[in-house]
Order: structure tokens, then sequence, then C-alpha cells
């Protein structure tokens, strides 16, 4: 199967700041990726390193097998790119913004765009800069789309939109998906989102990757333990501590185990992916999950 | 990228289109209403060697009764500016500060033919601009010119010829390079004005003097010799005494004819009694379409280091 | 339009997946999908929901391992089977057996959240005996 996005030892400096380091991982093609973590954890830096906007300091990245600063001209052939906040020139028309796609782009879908807009009630002859938020992204993204990527990414699509214009941008993004069937790789603050859409998650920490893989094998190759507290550590045979909380008597402890935990004492629970997720995010130092092998092996679609 | 360019762009080029006509009209009025006083009153007569009668203060005359013109038109070295400042400055850095760059850069174009593709039809507008410009200046001009006896002289050689058009591409690629290496308008703006104009009298003062080994020619006071020609440009006029130390002119009156300062005549056969020889240094009006080429070549030359500058750094350093 | 529409509760922790193939259970066991209906295509409840299309495949995909449905190329998903269960006669009988253990419980001062607990408690303590015999 071949990889949307493929990084080996990935890093970007500022200066003497390191905003990415280290970054080895593979988003499968046909995956629906979310990339998560805290402001200024890198996740812009990625997604503009796989876009070529960034050169690497170091390591490299291919999307599809192409590395997207020497053969940019490929690579923006095959992405489409929807920028933080939607960006769109404020003075152009709708229909202006579309004839702008259809002229910097080698593939470019006409039809498709204007009846998309037309469906969401989006008036051609509108300027885009009095276009509300909701409109705007949706312009953006229809702009990303027309072009028929084989993989889309989109920088914090819906941080800045109310809940109604996230749903329904949500749901324009799922439905070109089930269309086109395009990998995408998204950034993200709102964990819901993430687990709605995503089949895949990166977890960003620090300019580092915390957790690459499908988001499936890893919810389900994590257990919530509750048990009595124990002197002596937190050791679960067969089993990795992600997070450990301790009451006085008792101890909460999020694992990463492969298989059952045989430690009767222990009472296991399904962990939702929110909780586990936080719980990455929130022990930085806890182990990763980085080899691609696992990431890949979710079933195919 | 021709349609974009075009669609960002069309709004100023039609401004630019609009100022000049406006100029272009102010111009041609000016200009017919110079020229008839010219004819009007022989001024073209009293400038040939052999004078008819009645030429005595027409000449300067026909000077009194436009220096509102001949003191306004000077402001217009400042109009390239204009180009550097709205349209340069903000070419790359307000796609930066609106981030829409982020947009442009990621459809199927490479941001260098983006930047390529602007950079070389806007420095083409301009240098069109720049010509409209100085074809038009040169007509204006033309009674002015037979006056002077050449375009030597810097308030004529910046309006003929062929160093404008490099004028207006210069301070196009200067403020494109500092809004690209600021990556904000209105900083980029400062500097550019200040970048232009310190290029364009930095040349005036110290390389354009200096083109070409400048001529020398010392004669007594006060009988320009037929050598310097009419219409040099004069750069330096220094008195010495017959020893060969040079002194200011007032320093001569002083020293050597104090008090003789009623008529002209009378002081100039005083400094001629003395020995005191005028040393002139110049450039003939003969070369100037050689300094023309040169100036043209230098601000080409500038212009085309800063648009690579601009390349390089677009593809490199911004993102 | 088709016969059921799905529905998604985002703080249940539960995945998506099987959240939809226990609503196509549940709307099988009470009767509202009969054999032969059609489920919404993948794209429909794509465009409801804005969820990920694979989800909603893969959800198809354990119904149809489960026999319970089919999928035909180019017209859709459709009811091919009632999952077994007790017959009615069977299901009313056990109810009215949890009944009686309710009102012992109850008795026994068990409050609603007490039997919650118990229940979850013997479910999984059975499940792990199954798994380990």
């Amino acid at each position: 199967m071949t990889a949307a996005i493929e990084s080996t030892g990935l890093g970007r400096r500022y200066g003497r700041q390191w905003a990415l380091r280290d970054c080895t991982l593979r988003i499968p093609a046909g995956r629906i990726a979310g990339l998560v973590g805290p402001n200024g954890a890198g996740k812009t830096t990625l997604l503009h390193l796989a876009i070529g906007l960034l050169e690497p300091s170091a390591g490299s990245i291919e999307v599809f097998g192409i590395s997207p600063r020497r053969n940019s001209k490929e690579v923006l052939a095959k992405v489409g790119f929807v920028a933080q906040d939607h960006p769109l020139y404020r003075g152009f028309r709708v229909d202006e913004t579309l004839e702008l796609g259809r002229r910097l782009n080698t593939t470019w879908d006409d039809d498709v765009a204007r009846s998309r807009l037309a469906r969401l009630g989006i008036p051609m002859s509108k300027r885009c800069g009095d276009l509300s938020g909701g409109q705007r992204a949706q312009v953006a993204l229809c702009l990303a789309l027309a072009k028929r990527p084989q993989l889309l990414m989109l920088d914090e699509p819906v941080s800045s939109l109310d809940p109604l214009a996230r749903r329904e941008f949500l749901q324009e993004l799922m439905t070109a998906v089930a269309d086109t069937g395009c990998t995408v790789l998204l950034s993200s603050h709102v964990l819901a989102d993430v687990e709605r859409v995503c089949d895949h998650l990166v977890i960003l920490s620090n300019g580092s990757v915390q957790v690459a893989s499908g988001i499936e094998e890893l919810v389900s190759g994590h257990r919530l333990l509750v048990g009595p507290r124990r002197t002596g550590g937190d050791a679960v045979a067969g089993a990795e501590v992600v997070q450990a909380t301790h009451g006085e008597r008792e101890s909460t402890l999020i694992v990463r185990t492969s298989g059952r935990i045989l430690d009767p004492a222990w009472e296991q629970h399904e962990i939702g992916l929110e909780d586990l997720v936080l719980a990455y995010l929130r022990n930085t130092g806890a182990g990763t999950m980085p080899e691609p092998e696992l990431a890949g092996a979710g079933e195919p679609r | 990228m021709l349609w974009l360019t075009w669609r960002q762009h069309r709004g100023e080029a039609l401004a630019v289109v609009a100022v000049g006509v406006g100029l272009g009209a102010v111009l041609v009025l000016t200009g017919l209403q110079m020229r008839s006083a010219f004819d009007a009153q022989g001024v073209g007569g009293c400038l040939s060697p052999v004078q008819p009668a009645n030429c005595s203060g027409v000449v300067n005359g026909f000077e009194q009764q436009f220096q509102l013109y001949l003191s306004f038109y000077q402001w217009f070295n400042l109009i390239p500016l204009v180009l550097g400042i709205f349209v340069g400055a903000p070419l790359v850095a307000r796609e930066v500060e609106r981030t829409t760059h982020l947009l442009a850069w990621t459809q199927g174009v490479t941001r260098t033919r983006w930047i390529v593709t602007k950079l070389a039809l806007l420095a083409g507008g301009a240098a069109v601009a720049g010509i409209a410009f100085t074809l038009l200046m040169t007509w204006w001009r033309q009674p002015l010119d037979l006056i002077a006896g050449s375009a030597m002289r810097p308030d004529a050689f910046d309006f003929e010829g062929l160093a404008p058009a490099g004028y207006f591409v210069a301070a196009l690629s200067i403020g494109i390079a500092a809004g690209t290496l600021l990556r904000r308008t209105i900083p980029a703006m400062g500097v550019a004005i200040i970048a232009f104009l310190a290029l364009r009298f930095g040349t005036i003062a110290l390389l354009r003097p200096n083109f070409m080994s400048a001529l020398v020619v010392s004669t007594p006071v006060d009988s320009r010799p037929a050598a310097v020609g009419n219409g040099a440009w004069v750069l330096d006029d220094r008195l010495s005494d017959g020893a060969g130390h040079a002194f200011s002119g007032r320093f001569a009156f002083d020293q050597l004819c104090a008090g003789i300062n009623d008529s002209k005549g009378a002081l100039t056969s005083c400094l001629q009694h003395h020995g005191v020889v005028e040393s002139l240094t110049y450039q003939p009006a003969d070369r100037f379409w050689a300094f023309q080429a040169i100036e043209l070549g230098l601000f080409v030359g500038v212009s085309v280091g800063l648009m690579v500058l601009t390349v390089w750094w677009v593809r490199h350093r911004i993102s | 339009m088709a016969a059921i529409a799905f529905r998604l509760d985002g703080r249940s922790g539960v995945p998506t997946y099987r959240q939809l193939t226990r609503q196509v259970h549940r709307a099988l066991r009470l009767g509202v999908l009969e054999r032969g209906d059609q489920l919404p295509t993948a794209r429909e409840v794509v465009e409801a929901l804005a969820i990920n299309p694979n989800t909603v495949l893969r959800a198809y995909r354990d119904l149809e391992q489960q026999g319970l449905v089919q999928s035909r190329p180019g017209q859709g998903t459709f009811v091919v089977d009632v999952p077994p269960g007790p017959s009615l006669g069977d299901r009313q009988a056990l109810r009215r057996g949890l009944e009686r253990w309710v009102r012992d419980a109850r008795r026994a001062g068990l409050d609603d959240e007490g039997i919650d607990t118990l229940v979850d408690v013997t479910l999984r303590d059975l499940a792990s005996e199954e798994e380990i015999a």
C-alpha cells in the first residue's frame, strides 16, 4: 500500500528553535488522518513541509513518493491545501476565485465546483471579503477540491467556525471524500471532530510525534485499569503505562497493551479516544508509537 | 498566471493610466503654451550666435515667465516612487500579511513561476510607463533644451533619453524587494522611499560626474572658452591665482580687488589684472547618449539584482 | 428515502461504526427494518452525519459478515436476515424474570445505580470466564 505522506527524521528549525524534530511517520493512502497537538506543537510546520511551502532543516518528507521541494509542480498537482483561516483574495468575486483555480491548476473540475457552491447557496457574484466565515471556508474547500487532489490537507479548517458552519464544512468534506476517495490530513483542536471524521491519528507535542496510528488500533491497544493502589511503582505486566493517577487507596492507569491484562486485581475498561489523546498530551514523556508498520497495519478501505 | 497578475493589478494599472492621462493633459497644455510664447517672443532667434536686434532680456524674460513650471516639474522626479510604493512594496508583503500567499502558492503553479511572471509583467509595465513619461517630458522640455543647449544637466538629463525608464523599473524593484524581505507593507514603503532617493541622488552626486573622466579647461576669468561648448554640465568652477593656488570667488575679491564690486566689468578687469584664472571641470554635451546608456545600465543592473534577490527570497525564505 | 436514519451520540464513547451497527440491530429487533429494506447509502450517511465514509463501510461490512445485510453493487445495501433472538414468548418470560429480580434487588436495598454496576460487573466477569474457558 503506498503512503500518501512518509517522513523520515524530518525536522524544521527557525533560528535555533526546532518547530518540528525527528518526525518519522507514515500516513497510508485512503486514510482520513487527524493531526492534533497543542498550539506550537508543529502542526502547521508539518503541513507546510508536506506541501513544500517549507524546506526541511533535517530529514526528508515525501508525498506519494515525491519530494515536495524538489518536484513542487508534481506534488502541487496532486495535493489540495486549505490554509489556516481559509485565506482568499478579498477583492475577488467568488467566480473570479474559481477562475483563479481554473487558470492556476492543471486539473480543474469547474462543474463540480460551481454546483457545489450553488448547492450551498453561495452567490457567484459576491466578493469573497463580503462572505461569512463559514462561506469563505466552503469556497476555500471548494477551490482545493476542484483540482481533484489525491491528498487534501487542511490546517485547522473548522477552528474559526461556529458550530453550524463547522458541521456543514465537515459534511462537505466527508461527502467529497466519499465521492473521490482522496486521502485527508487535517489538523484540529477539536477532538470531537477528529473522533467523528478521522480514522488515523497523529499526535504532535513539542515538535515531535507522540502517536501515529490508526484510531481503531490505537483505541483497542489501550485500557483503562482501576485497582487498589500498590506500593513499588506502577508497572503492570504485559503493558506500558501512559498515565497513572492515584487516590489514597485506588489507582487509575491508562496503559498500552497488545493483549489482555491477566492480573485479576485490575478492573479493565475500554477508553475513549478523547481521554486517550488527553492522556498523551498531558504526559509528553509517555512512550511513542512510531512504528510505521503498526500505523499501516489497519484494514485497507 | 497572466490572468491572475492582470486581475490583481488591473486597478493599479488603470490608476497609472488615469494619472498618466491627467499628467499628459497638463503637460500638453503647458507645453503648447511654452512653445507659442517661445515662438512669439523670438527666443529661438536670440539663441543663435548671430543674434538679431532686440534680444536683450528676451531669454531671461521667457524663463521668468515660466518660472513656476520650471520650479515645479522637478517634483516629477518622484513619480517612479509612486510605483515603487503602491505597486512594488505590497506585491509580496500584502500577500504575506493576509496569508493569501498560502493560497497562491498551493495551486498548481510553482511559486518561482508566480514571482517571475509577476516581476516580468510589472517591470514591463513600469518600463512602458517610463518610456511614455520620457517622450512626453522630452517634447515638453524642447524649448528649455534649446535655451540650455543640451539635456546634459541633471534638470534635463533625468527626464529624457533612456534613463527614466530605468528609474521606473528600479523604483518598482526596490519596492518589491523591500516588501519581500520585510514582509510588511508599511515599513517596506518607508524603506523603498529612502532607498530610491538615496540611489537617485547618490548617482547624481557621486557616480554620474565620474561615468567618464571630466574635462578641465583653464582660462582667464570670465572668458568662458568655446571649448566648453553650449550645454555642458559644469561640475566645478573655481578661481586660482597666477601661481595656481585655488581660492573661492569671495576670497579673491576680498584679497585682490577689495572695494571693486560696483560693476561687473571693473571687477573682471581687476581679477584679470591680477592674473586670476578660472578653471572649469565639465562633462561636455555630446556625452549625453553615452551617459544615458551608462545610467540606464546602472539602474537596470540594480533592478535585475534586486529581482534575483526577490526570487531567491520567495523560494527559500518565505512560507 | 431510506427506511431508517442514523444518529450519533458524540458523548457515548462508543466507536461510531459500532453505534451504527447497534442502531441496525435495534431496528431489526423492533421490526422497524424488515427483510428486503434498503439501508441508506454510505454517501447519504456521510452527508447526514459528517462522518468518515470508511466508518460507514466498516459498519456495513460487519453487518454483512453477521449475515444480516447484503450489498448489491450498483444498488445498495439490503436487509437479508433478521438476527436470531429469543422468541416473543421466551422474551416475555425473561422479562418477567428480570422484573422479579429487580424487585428483589430493591428490597435488598440496591438503588438503580447499584443495579447498573452489578449488571456491568456480572457481564464482564462472565465474559472473561468465557474467554479463559
